[in-house]
């Protein structure tokens, strides 16, 4: 009977220790708070397309790491990278006066990473998200006005949980800290309200 | 009851355990599962943190394993980029457990540089604890290509991972060998 109590209980005791969230999928969202920055649009109309470039971690934003440092189960957001992308530059464009739509300079990006790691500390870990994108503006006549690739590094620091909302929190960080590098180069902000200004960067 | 549970508990310690977070971006055909064959295979990228043998290792490590799974008629170019590689600290691995993990792409195409046919992202890890563990992860560059292998198997052509082939260790340095070779020239 013993026997029996011990190895139910032995039973028991692996599935607690098996069974973590380390190997359970998260989807979550990823929701962009905007930097905002001056009024610098004056109106004019800017388009914005994005596209998922993405070579490696294709599928997926981040992933679980067990006690080992083995990566476990996939974090996903809860929709498409670009559509992120997207709206997030809609909402920094907005925010500076600057109206969506057709008919004025486009903004073309591409996300070439968007993937947040996790290391481990000694009494608690980061997550790290790394989001690279290009940028380019274009003319309503086509002609590149302002090129640039933006290699960023998010954080959330001091975390205890390699879980989806702390993978989420630290590529926020990555494409508020992307975001702002595009709008504080004055050549970016002036390639989409003046169309006539060129500029070339890289970073 | 105490000693079924400290001895259960002592196993999941020092224990390793080995997991795929790869995934399939394009998956293959059916009929090229079945009926492809492999007949170039390139290495694009190594990370920089590999030995410089690294890339001959993959090479032949995926040689044997496509030839392995990969036994139809139909003739397949196999593009792989290792875009990450973590090899376990042994110090740490015996002290607080640790892992071996390998990252990157492999694409399938019609062979000369024809369409995409399969594309997937190869994720593997292998972890461990303990002296044991430290064993079991070492010639990390060696296993993990290996695995790298074995999931384009899986992924790919649907086969179970195969065995590794055994290290090219000279016979006189493994004791049961020695043993039958001794007996042999008695």
């Amino acid at each position: 009977m013993n026997i029996r109590i011990g190895a139910a209980l032995a039973a028991a005791m692996t599935f607690v220790l098996l069974g973590g969230c380390a190997t359970q999928e998260d989807v979550v969202p990823i929701s962009y708070k905007a930097v905002g920055g001056a009024q610098v649009g004056n109106g004019a109309t800017v388009s914005v397309t994005v596209e998922d470039s993405r070579t490696e971690d294709r599928t997926r934003i981040s992933n679980k790491i067990n006690g080992y440092g083995m990566e476990m189960a996939a974090i996903r957001a809860n929709r498409p990278v670009p559509d992120i992308i997207k709206e997030a530059m809609e909402t920094e464009l907005r925010n500076r006066g600057f109206v969506i739509g057709q008919g004025g300079s486009s903004a073309k990006l591409s996300v070439n990473r968007f993937y947040a790691s996790f290391k481990q500390g000694f009494f608690s870990g980061d997550a790290i998200g790394d989001v690279k994108l290009h940028a380019v503006v274009l003319s309503p006549s086509g002609q590149t006005l302002y090129e640039r690739q933006v290699n960023v590094e998010g954080k959330a620091a001091n975390i205890q949980l390699a879980s989806g909302s702390n993978a989420a929190d630290a590529l926020v960080d990555g494409m508020a800290k992307a975001m702002s590098a595009l709008f504080d180069d004055p050549a970016f902000v002036a390639a989409l309200a003046k169309p006539t200004t060129t500029a070339f960067n890289n970073s | 009851m105490i000693r079924i549970a400290l001895t259960l508990s002592t196993a999941i310690l020092l224990a390793g355990c080995v997991n795929s977070s790869s995934e399939t971006v394009r998956s293959m055909p059916a009929d090229l599962m079945k009926n492809g064959k492999v007949a170039a295979i390139t290495v694009k990228e190594v990370p920089s943190n590999t030995s410089p043998e690294f890339r001959g290792k993959m090479e032949s490590q995926l040689r044997q394993a496509m030839d392995h799974c990969a036994t139809g008629t139909e003739p397949l170019d196999l593009e792989v980029s290792v875009t990450d590689f973590k090899g376990n600290n042994a110090a740490k691995a015996i002290l607080i457990g640790d892992s071996n993990n390998i990252k990157g792409q492999a694409r399938l195409r019609r062979a000369n540089g024809g369409d995409v046919v399969g594309d997937f992202d190869i994720a593997r890890s292998v972890g461990a604890g303990g002296i044991a563990g430290a064993l079991v992860m070492s010639y990390a560059e060696d296993k993990t290509a290996f695995g790298f292998a074995a999931e384009i198997c899986k992924r790919a052509f649907g086969k179970a991972p195969y065995t590794q082939p055994r290290r090219n260790i000279p016979p006189d340095t493994i004791g049961r060998d020695s043993k039958r070779r001794k007996a042999a020239q008695d």
